[in-house]
């Protein structure tokens, strides 16, 4: 009996020690992760919207921003001498692998101006191609107007190439394209954002 | 030297992959692309050369009875601190090495290698041993990562190689392709290894 109080207090003082050291690493790091983090999200902003100077962040107010595909997490209008050029998104949708993370840029005339694509677990060598420029620059200049949809083929002007063997991430990405879309052109252009 | 004999053993001898075919999953699983493999190897090399350390350094103190568990906490804890720190000062390397970290915590070599040689040995042979298997399994999964690169994307480290015409074969890549690739090189080292016997 006192052997198994003995092993047990072992193995106690073990994870003891293990939590504690992991607690210490966690204080001292949770401050550098979370400014890594914004980093990140300010990061991707200028690049969708390169234009834009400051960002301040823009209240979701309904229920566009949500559909059974896509949901957005956090819209930016994007400022220029205090001039509004236009919107960054941040948009969670359905990947192969789960969640994928994008940004997605929209300038004043309805265009888009870039996509980036953040945190994925997309298959590496098929659906994780979606973060390569090659496909995201697809996005460039196309007019949300209408939606955009993907196709195997020679795309046209509404039209952006799906990534060969990854059409299920080719869709996720167009689907928050889409959402990101929808939502400027009913809330925000309409004047019900600000 | 007998540290040397260790590391070539790692490497070599009893190469994880092809040898002790110890952490299958994440072989299979990342070897998509060759610098997943380097990525993968040598962040598994890190983490083995410090687990087995510290395992050599309180394998006095570690009942025999709750010795694995006692090893998965110290992978487990080693592991964690090594993903906080990397996303906290060096986000570049955590970018690419980020996705195999959690993955290493649950790659039986650095259990195995616990097991069957830290929990014996020096902290010193200890430390030759996890540097050895690391480069061993980086070593095994480039060239998997290589050969299906090669024939699944026609590139090598993201550089063209193959001609233009040259159409590739998806199924390298995706997870059956894993399995073919795996299959025929251990085949293929057994026969010539068999022959030198």
């Amino acid at each position: 009996m006192s052997d198994i109080f003995k092993v047990g207090l072992k193995l106690f003082i073990i994870t003891a020690i293990a939590a504690m050291i992991l607690g210490v690493t966690h204080l001292a790091t949770q401050g550098p992760i979370e400014q890594q983090r914004i980093n990140a999200t300010n990061l991707a902003k200028q690049t969708v919207l390169p234009q834009a100077e400051d960002f301040n962040e823009v209240d979701i107010v309904s229920e566009t921003a949500q559909n059974d595909k896509a949901r957005i997490l956090e819209i930016s209008a994007g400022m220029k001498d205090n001039e509004l050029i236009g919107y960054t998104f941040k948009v969670i949708t359905n990947g192969y692998g789960g969640d994928v993370e994008i940004t997605v840029g929209i300038n004043m005339d309805g265009k888009v101006e870039g996509v980036q694509i953040g945190e994925h677990s997309e298959t590496p060598g098929l659906g994780a191609k979606i973060i390569e420029k090659t496909f995201t620059e697809q996005y460039h200049g196309k007019e949300i107007e209408n939606p955009i949809s993907v196709t195997k083929s020679e795309p046209g002007d509404q039209e952006i190439q799906a990534i060969s063997g990854a059409t299920v991430s080719s869709h996720a990405v167009n689907d928050g394209v889409n959402l990101a879309a929808q939502y400027f052109l009913e809330i925000l252009l309409s004047g019900g954002g600000q | 030297m007998k540290l040397l004999k260790i590391i070539k053993n790692g490497i070599i001898t009893e190469n994880p992959t092809f040898r002790l075919v110890l952490g299958m999953c994440p072989t299979l699983a990342v070897t998509t692309a060759a610098a997943n493999g380097i990525g993968m190897g040598l962040a598994t090399a890190f983490v083995l050369v410090f687990s087995n350390l510290v395992v050599a350094l309180i394998k006095d103190f570690v009942p025999k009875q709750v010795r694995i568990p006692a090893y998965i906490v110290v992978a487990a804890t080693f592991v964690t601190v090594v993903d906080m720190i990397m996303e906290a000062y060096v986000p570049v390397l955590y970018e690419s090495l980020g996705l195999f970290i959690p993955l290493i915590v649950v790659n039986c070599i650095i259990l195995g290698r616990a097991e069957a040689f830290a929990s014996k040995n020096t902290p010193l042979a200890a430390i030759a041993d996890g540097l050895g298997m690391g480069l061993g399994f980086t070593c095994s999964l480039t060239l998997l990562g290589v050969i299906r690169e090669l024939l699944g994307a026609g590139t090598v480290f993201g550089v063209q190689v193959m001609p233009q015409s040259f159409n590739p074969a998806v199924i390298m890549i995706l997870p059956p392709g894993a399995f073919i690739t795996l299959g025929l090189l251990l085949g293929l080292l057994n026969k010539l290894t068999a022959k030198t016997e």
